[in-house]
């Protein structure tokens, strides 16, 4: 993508790296542009960001999954970033056809890329939203079209509250979705921690200041309180690889460097 | 593969294993292990048939590398870890090996060679096909979101020009200067004007100046601070095109650059007048009077704190309390809703007559006004502004046909200069309201200092009369009434007589005024009847002596007390027979009512019923004031058998009488009168022997005085009667 556009308009930025464009790139995806692929190059240094992320992928696959054995067939996957592989409604469809999916993010090219590569699908779509606005999400005419609140829904913040900061109340955020939720309805989160490797996270924390999203890693306690108001299943909250893995051997030795807390929890 | 090659099957598929985890930590895949391995599988088996066939091909394994790229086995390192996977899967492998010991072992590893490189040539060609593709799609999604912005961006410009246009809120666009850029409808109707014209004025023009400087102000403040938009507290005003005000709450914002350069100044003008006026009716309800418009007590109170408050020592004002004479007969014989009309027109001839003043009218209650007057050099003086209120209220106003005049009674308080309590003016300005009332109607009068001083002395007095009262300070005295021909005592009067520590004793009459500021009147001249009443009943008791009759003289409260008659003989009993009660004559009103035009004043035809009864029970009436001929007219009207004669007249002969004197001559005509209608007349206050000779001179037939009989308390009055020598008859 080498031709610059005459004119790119506000909300659609490609000379500062986009979180979901770094994610792409570490998975190995082609959907992203040099400042993208220096930053992941720094992040590279910093932390071992592929493993991160691979970690972090399966853990939304085998929380989708779950969700869908527990019976849920309706999916709200907030910040879901560039559509790479194993995209949740990929996942959903493939157990049970029936699986609506709405995808919000907040950047423009991702939620772009999405429409292209949602065309067609009657269940999934994609709006562009701050995911800090959970009523206009929750009431827009897509969620109205894809969504029955009445009925359970799997919420996904899957790697997205750490770039809430404290000053926006990531707390009250979730609250409020909660709040719209019926019960038995889950709730998958990841999230940065620093817990793990303080020191390497402290220079990824560094790296992604300068891109368009800077991250909040946030320790065990900070992450468990999101889950205010849910029942964890097992195992509770625990690092990305330990959550319910295919088998034992995948946890690895060291199930600490994928450096995000990931858990499940049902609302009351 | 067939069932007898088992044995190198486990081999294959341990090779196959470590090959599924190979890339499992290479590359992430959406799909389960055992997905995967089943495909990993298939391709490993498919490689080695590859190897071992007789027409050899690289195809099969060109096309496991495309499938590997397609199944998103594209980590870094997936493609390498695959070639030693596979390089040592197949130079490992039993059946491979027999082959090549049958067709050469050159020949063998040639293949694994040529087949690892196919397999790396297709994987690069399809992950450099795939990357062309993923990097045409994230151009697509650019130019997608680029275009999306750029309609996004559309719509909202066409959303902001429909809110502009259809806004009930009036917006105005300017630049840093204030300049109008862009003005909608809404607040061109705000302020009566197209919004068309507006566009080049300046935004500080469409303001009331005194609030312009405050909107400019609140504009820089934003654009220093660099905040982007806040709201206004204080309402402000917009001037309209017909010269009203219309008040609103305002929102203002800046609008920057891409670098944060302020370029315009956004103002959204919400139009609260409505609101403004609302509050401001509800606020003018609590400070006004709801019947006449006029400002009420509490907005003339702080009307008149704010003018004598300010230490202005050249600023005078005049301050008039205002209340209407007999306006309760207009209420109650023409019915509420004249007086109504009546007050209403009163308040608007008020507000006429001053309308060139600086003057506030208000209206305290009922049929009470008051005026602040603000003097200025020009300045009607009080005597004419008291006079022209009379005569503006006397032109009568016709409602519903009938004609109603008022006059008022007017108390003036004037103050130049200095700080004062507002209150203590209006309370100066009320007591002499009270003070030129008790004059009569139509009356007006300046605040007295002294008078005032005298009346605040008069009230402390009557409000310790009951502690007083109740220490004993006050008690009775008694002096005699003595026959003049034979000095024989006929009567004894009972009085009041309050030994005041600071003020000495104060007398009967004064103890009576007093009672009366307080309602005390009644209770302590019931006492004083009981209490003499006792006395009376020893003195007939009592051997050796002649006893004589109680005499008391009534307050006019007590005269016109309904319950006279009940009072008096439950105080006296039996003892009536033996009471002389002095009525004042003014109680009594006029004796023959016809020639009065307000009718009968009821109050004093019942009093009149009660003396009749009195005098019925033996009680002798002593008509007390005399003063002049009318006053015979009640000898006539009621059963009266005795006069006093009035202390006013006295005092013309007293202490001597004067030669030439009218009084003095026409006295003894009085007296003569008197006598002819058949009283006997009784004079007080005779201290010498010369006064003494003269009234008997001129018919009096009985005194009282210290020359006399000296005034004795209770315990000495029959000491003193002993002295005295007893009546040749009966009379008293």
């Amino acid at each position: 993508m080498q031709e610059k556009l005459a004119w790119i308009p506000e909300g659609v930025n490609v000379d500062v790296p986009s979180s979901a464009r770094i994610y792409d790139y570490v998975l190995g995806g082609g959907h992203n542009f040099a400042p993208d692929r220096q930053a992941a190059e720094r992040l590279l240094q910093a932390v071992p960001a592929r493993q991160m992320a691979r970690l972090n992928r399966g853990f939304l696959r085998r929380a989708v999954l779950f969700m869908v054995d527990s019976g849920i067939r309706q999916f709200l996957d907030l910040g879901s970033g560039i559509p790479t592989v194993g995209n949740v409604h990929e996942v959903a469809q493939q157990a049970d056809p029936s699986c609506r999916v709405l995808y919000v993010d907040i950047e423009a090219i991702a939620v772009a890329h999405s429409h292209l590569l949602l065309a067609g699908n009657d269940g999934a779509s994609v709006i562009r939203a701050d995911l800090r606005n959970p009523e206009m999400i929750l009431d827009s005419p897509e969620a109205h079209r894809l969504l029955d609140l009445d009925q359970p829904l799997g919420l996904l913040m899957v790697g997205v509250m750490q770039f809430i900061p404290d000053s926006d109340d990531p707390s009250g955020v979730v609250r409020r979705y909660r709040d719209r939720l019926a019960s038995g309805s889950d709730l998958a989160m990841s999230h940065f921690t620093p817990d793990g490797m303080p020191e390497e996270m402290a220079r990824a924390v560094e790296v992604f200041k300068t891109t368009q999203e800077p991250a909040y890693p946030r320790p065990y306690d900070q992450v468990l309180r999101f889950f205010d108001g849910f029942d964890l299943v097992e195992p509770g909250l625990v690092y990305t690889a330990q959550w319910r893995p295919e088998f034992p051997e995948d946890v690895g030795d060291n199930p600490h460097h994928s450096n995000l807390y990931a858990a499940v929890g049902r609302k009351r | 593969m067939t069932t007898e090659q088992a044995p190198t099957g486990l081999s294959r598929a341990g090779f196959a294993l470590e090959w599924v985890a190979a890339l499992g930590t290479s590359a992430y895949v959406a799909a389960s292990r055992d997905a995967v391995a089943n495909l990993l599988r298939g391709m490993l088996d498919d490689l080695f048939d590859a190897a071992a066939a007789e027409a050899f091909s690289t195809a099969p394994a060109v096309g496991i590398g495309r499938g590997l790229v397609a199944e998103h086995f594209t980590g870094e390192e997936s493609l390498s870890r695959t070639i030693e996977v596979l390089g040592r899967a197949l130079l490992a492998d039993d059946e491979l090996r027999g082959i090549a010991q049958r067709r050469g072992v050159q020949r063998m590893t040639e293949r694994v060679v040529a087949l690892l490189g196919g397999l790396a040539a297709g994987y690069a060609a399809a992950l450099r096909a795939t990357t062309l593709d993923q990097q045409e799609t994230v151009k697509q999604a650019l130019l997608k979101a680029s275009r999306d912005a750029e309609r996004e961006l559309r719509m909202s410009e066409v959303r902001f020009r429909e809110l502009f246009a259809s806004s009930a809120v009036g917006i105005a666009i300017s630049d840093l200067d204030g300049k109008l850029l862009e003005v909608n409808e809404a607040l061109g109707e705000i302020v009566g004007r197209p919004a068309i014209e507006l566009v080049g004025l300046s935004l500080q023009e469409l303001f009331h100046p005194d609030d312009a400087a405050q909107l400019a102000g609140a504009h820089q403040r934003l654009v220093d601070a660099e905040l982007s938009r806040r709201r206004l507290e204080p309402r402000l005003r917009l001037m309209c095109a017909d010269g009203d005000v219309a008040w609103a709450h305002l929102a203002i914002s800046v609008l920057r650059d891409s670098e944060g350069r302020p370029t315009r100044q956004v103002t959204m003008v919400d139009d609260v007048t409505a609101l403004h006026l609302l509050g401001e009716r509800l606020n003018h309800q609590s400070l006004h009077d709801a019947l006449t418009g006029l400002p009420n007590q509490v907005y003339f109170l702080s009307r008149l704190e704010s003018v004598v408050g300010r230490a202005n020592p050249t600023a005078a004002i005049a301050l008039f309390k205002i209340d209407l004479d007999g306006f309760t007969v207009v209420n109650e014989g023409l019915g509420r809703r004249v007086g109504d009309q009546l007050l209403r027109s009163v308040a608007a001839r008020l507000l006429a007559m001053l309308a060139d003043e600086k003057a506030t009218v208000a209206r305290f209650g009922d049929d009470e006004f008051a005026i602040l007057l603000e003097r200025t050099p020009t300045s009607p003086d009080v005597a004419a502004v008291a006079a022209r209120i009379n005569s503006e209220l006397a032109e009568p106003v016709f409602i519903g046909g009938a004609g109603v005049a008022v006059s008022a009674c007017i108390g003036v308080v004037e103050h130049r200069g200095g700080a004062i309590d507002p209150a203590e003016l209006l309370r100066a300005a009320e007591a002499t309201l009270r003070r030129v009332k008790s004059g009569g109607t139509r009356q007006w009068g300046c605040y007295d200092q002294h008078r005032d001083a005298d009346q605040r002395a008069r009230s402390r007095l009557a409000a310790a009369m009951a502690g007083a009262w109740e220490s004993g300070e006050i008690g009775l005295e008694y002096q005699p009434l003595v026959r003049l021909a034979d000095r024989a005592v006929l009567a004894v009067e009972a009085r009041l007589r309050w030994d005041h520590p600071k003020h000495g004793p104060l007398k009967h009459r004064t103890c009576l005024e007093l009672a009366a500021e307080t309602g005390l009147v009644l209770p302590m001249g019931e006492w004083l009847l009981r209490t003499a009443g006792e006395q009376l009943a020893g003195w007939h008791a009592a051997p050796h002596v002649a006893a004589p009759s109680l005499h008391v003289d009534l307050a006019a409260q007590q005269a016109l007390d309904p319950d006279l008659v009940s009072v008096v003989r439950g105080a006296l009993g039996a003892g009536v027979a033996d009471l002389r009660l002095g009525v004042p004559v003014r109680v009594l009103g006029g004796a023959s009512d016809a020639g009065l035009e307000a009718g009968p004043d009821p109050a004093a035809v019942e009093a009149r019923d009660g003396l009749r009864a009195l005098a019925d029970l033996g009680v002798t009436l002593v008509l007390v004031e005399y003063g002049g001929i009318a006053d015979l007219a009640h000898l006539e009207d009621l059963p009266v058998r005795a006069l006093r004669v009035a202390e006013e007249l006295r005092w013309h002969v007293t202490p001597r009488p004067y030669r030439g004197s009218l009084v003095a001559k026409a006295i003894p005509d009085l007296l003569a009168l008197a006598h002819s209608c058949g009283a006997t007349v009784a004079v007080g206050g005779l201290d010498t022997e010369e006064q003494v000779a003269w009234w008997r001179s001129v018919g009096a037939d009985i005194g009282q005085g210290c020359c006399l009989a000296p005034a004795v308390p209770a315990a000495g009055v029959l000491p003193l009667l002993v002295s005295f020598p007893l009546p040749t008859d009966h009379e008293r």
